[in-house]
């Protein structure tokens, strides 16, 4: 056995109260036990296995119109980006060069778990509806490993504060680039974002105003 | 101050006129590196160009140019209903010193950004003198300048000018044996006239390595800033504040106890407060104060036994908290993970690694509109390999895996959508080597993909459904001569999709299943040392049936959905002139149909030019 050193033993004896410190002021998660649950009231929610990449965009067209979010976050790959070129400029243009920076799958999570709480929370005040379509003619492709889908969007955002209600649409076109994995399924990697009309309002707009 | 500013508009030109100077003259300091690619995917163009000039010091003077231009062409049709898209990125830098003393340094630099998309441009400079000077061990770095940047939309343009100061202290004091202490502290203050900037951050860290194999590391930072920014239309915006604040502090530390065993603590704390202040607009949420904290531990225990078996465990927690001062965003998370690994050298040719892991990912909503979805998602995970040698020309590896996460909503709103989502997964591969210009590789792989809801599995549920996927693959290499390899792939490939019925047990109900065959072939060929040719082609089958019921027989039947045929060829060359310069060219065609579809063509081009000078 090896001699301890003074520096070893104080060392040890630091990192020990450290954790029993740390461990009662924030204390500690038990990993086996989960809540209880009560029987469902009503049924929402829809998920099927990303066993084909059209089947992760229709998860995430029904994810992001039920406001689910872990349905929307499965939908993401680990090393998930996402891109709005056009809107990346304007926001230069505003000073806001930060507003599309670094927006990877855990901003991309928060910033859509935002929306979803905020329209569930005021459904009386704001409310959307997004619809996706094939674009024309159609660019899918796919290979073994890598499929990119391109899907053309309408995204109807409701004011419903001002009376009367107004509408605004955002539309562009978006490509999903996405990857298989063993565990994963098909999930996306890469989301670009391009508005139908250079300056108009378009999806990466909507989600940027609940990045903060 | 305005005197001083024009002083500094008129420095802007100086570093250029040196740096040219310098290139035209300093053959026996100059050397540079030449980039250029061109790429062509379908209807996206993308052209790449890169200069960097870094020489190297041997006197007292020193400078560097570097330059980059990205422009991509997405032509119409994809992403827009009437014209082609230009997007282009560009920067120059500029910088050169020169030391007057041992301790002091003193230079220019110059920086220029263009991001122009359309005829919306944004263009943006910064230029100053720099000072770089060592005090008692205190390196203190300083830049005095100006910054310029123009910002212009199709409904108008803006411009924003003003003082740039930067300073940097970093200090290395040495405080005990075999360790490095390091004490910086950084700010900045852009003095633009409407969207003023201010950021500083002060940073500690303490690294120290102990002779036993025992280390300790500590990081501390903190950061504040205050810049303005515009909201609404460039022309007439208004201009808001945001304040922020950082905190980061980072402690790793790993020690021998007695018995043998290593133990490591690592914690992780981060602090974001964001706050904001000025005219309110038509912002969708508004920009709200708000707090993001995050902090978390992990032990790790470790021990080896027998000189080959080695066995570790961890507990993992995470604290997440997202504050906006009682709103529906409000959310704290909680998570902690248990887990174990194994790694064994049963005898000479076969070794054994597994690792597991059970934890419980907690969410908590603030507001009590948003409790509804509060949830715990329980994930379990385990992984292992597997290796055995036969011989030294044969092996086998074994891999495989299960995955479960159970959903558990704490609401009857959202219960509904408690799940199992559980995925098993193996895959042998057996690898036969007999020589060395020769290898036969054989692969299967076989998953499933379980998901089932929690109140729907007495009902005949859409929702419970089972995915399948196995497939054989087939890799020969061979090198028929010195300057000759080839290599063949065949890939069969088989998916089917359906319902979970359970009856007593779960029954499968196919949906749709696909089948798919490729085959590669690819050949290298190296006439001579600098040239390298690889031509190949890919051909890829796939078929997929849709599975129904007759309706009056409810006879099981199958009916071909899509039939789907891909050719795909490709060539490309890479010649290296010497070791400095390069030059590659590929291109590829893929012809595809199928019967939902018609045939469709892509082409795809790459040409790349390196040269180092």
């Amino acid at each position: 056995m090896k001699p301890i050193s003074p520096v070893r033993l104080g060392l040890t004896a630091l990192l020990s109260l450290l954790l029993m410190a740390y461990c009662c002021v924030a204390g500690c998660k038990n990993p086996f036990k989960t809540r209880n649950s009560p029987p469902p009231e009503s049924r929402e929610g829809t998920w099927e296995t990303p066993a084909l990449p059209e089947i992760v965009i229709e998860n995430l067209l029904k994810a992001y119109n039920e406001k689910i979010i872990d349905n929307f976050a499965e939908c993401l790959s680990d090393s998930f980006r996402f891109s709005a070129p056009e809107d990346s400029i304007d926001a230069a243009n505003l000073g806001l060069p930060w507003l599309f920076e670094s927006w990877d799958r855990d901003v991309e999570i928060r910033v859509t778990d935002n929306i979803f709480k905020t329209v569930r929370g005021s459904s009386d005040s704001l409310d959307y509806d997004l619809y996706l379509y094939l674009t024309s003619p159609n660019q899918d492709e796919e290979n073994d490993t890598l499929a990119v889908s391109y899907r053309d969007y309408e995204l109807f955002i409701y004011d419903l504060k001002v009376s009367p209600p107004e509408t605004t649409l955002a539309k562009g076109t978006v490509a999903f680039n996405m990857r298989r994995t063993s565990l994963n399924w098909w999930s996306i990697y890469f989301w670009n974002d391009i508005p139908a009309t250079a300056g108009e309002d378009d999806w990466a707009d909507f989600k940027a105003k609940f990045r903060q | 101050m305005d005197v001083i500013y024009r002083f500094l508009q008129m420095l802007k030109c100086l570093p250029g006129i040196l740096a040219l100077f310098l290139i035209l003259f300093s053959k026996d300091v100059f050397c540079a590196q030449l980039r250029l690619d061109f790429s062509q995917d379908n209807r996206t163009y993308v052209w790449n160009t890169r200069l960097d000039c870094r020489p190297e010091i041997k006197r007292r003077l020193s400078w560097g140019f570097s330059s980059s231009i990205n422009s991509m062409l997405t032509k119409r049709s994809v992403f827009s209903n009437n014209q082609d898209r230009w997007q282009e990125n560009g920067r120059i830098d500029l910088s050169m010193s020169y030391a007057l003393t041992g301790r002091l340094r003193i230079g220019a630099l110059f920086s220029q950004k263009v991001s122009s998309l359309e005829k919306r441009k944004v263009t943006s400079s910064e230029y100053g003198i720099t000072s770089e000077y060592d005090i008692s061990g205190v390196r203190v770095l300083q830049t005095i300048g100006g910054k310029y940047i123009d910002r212009r939309l199709n409904q108008g343009k803006r411009k924003d000018a003003g003082f740039n100061h930067r300073l940097e202290l970093s200090h290395s004091p040495h405080i005990l044996p075999q360790s490095v202490t390091t004490l910086s502290f950084s700010q900045t203050n852009s003095r633009l006239s409407n969207i003023p900037l201010v950021e500083r951050d002060l940073s500690l860290s303490f690294v120290k390595s102990f002779a036993t194999g025992d280390s300790l590391s500590v990081f501390y930072q903190e950061g504040w800033s205050r810049k303005n920014f515009y909201q609404g239309d460039l022309v007439e915006a208004l201009v808001s504040t945001q304040r922020s604040s950082r905190r980061v502090i980072n402690l790793r530390s790993s020690a021998w106890i007695p018995s043998d065993i290593r133990v490591g603590f690592d914690f992780d704390l981060t602090s974001n407060d964001y706050k904001y202040s000025g005219e309110p607009t038509s912002y969708v949420p508004g920009l709200r104060d708000n707090r993001f904290s995050s902090q978390n531990f992990r032990l790790r225990i470790e021990r080896k036994f027998l000189g080959r078996l080695i066995l570790g465990s961890f507990y993992k927690y995470t604290q997440r908290e997202e504050d906006y001062a009682d709103d529906p965003r409000d959310q704290k998370v909680k998570s902690g993970d248990l887990g174990g690994n194994l790694s064994v050298g049963i005898r000479q040719s076969d070794s054994l690694y597994l690792t597991a892991s059970v934890g419980v990912t907690s969410f908590y909503a603030q507001d009590v509109s948003s409790r509804f979805d509060d949830r715990d998602i329980l994930t379990l995970i385990a992984w292992g390999k597997y290796l055995h040698v036969f011989n030294p020309i044969f092996s086998l590896r074994m891999e495989g895996g299960f995955r479960n996460f159970h959903r558990i909503y704490v609401s009857s709103r959202r219960s509904a959508n408690n799940s199992q989502n559980q995925t098993y997964v193996l895959s042998p591969t057996l690898i036969w080597r007999p020589h060395q210009s020769f290898s036969l590789e054989q692969n299967y792989n076989i998953q499933a993909n379980y998901i089932y809801y929690d109140y729907e599995k007495s009902i005949e549920s859409t929702r419970n459904r089972l995915f399948r996927r196995a497939s054989s693959g087939t890799r020969m290499t061979c090198r028929i001569f010195p300057r000759v390899s080839l290599a063949f792939v065949y890939t069969y490939g088989y998916e089917d999709y359906g319902q979970l019925v359970w009856k007593d047990q779960w029954v499968r109900k196919p949906s749709w299943e696909r089948r798919t065959h490729t085959f590669n072939f690819s050949i290298q060929y190296q006439p001579t040392p600098s040239l390298v040719f690889s031509p190949e082609y890919t051909y890829q089958r796939r078929k997929t049936w849709d599975h129904f019921a007759e309706p009056l027989t409810f006879e099981k039947r199958r009916a071909l959905r899509d039939k789907f045929d891909r050719n795909l060829i490709s060539l490309s060359c890479k010649y290296s002139i010497d070791d400095r310069n390069h030059i590659s060219l590929s291109g590829a065609r893929r012809v595809q149909e199928s019967t939902v579809s018609p045939e469709e063509t892509y082409d795809y081009a790459t040409v790349s030019v390196s040269r180092i000078f």
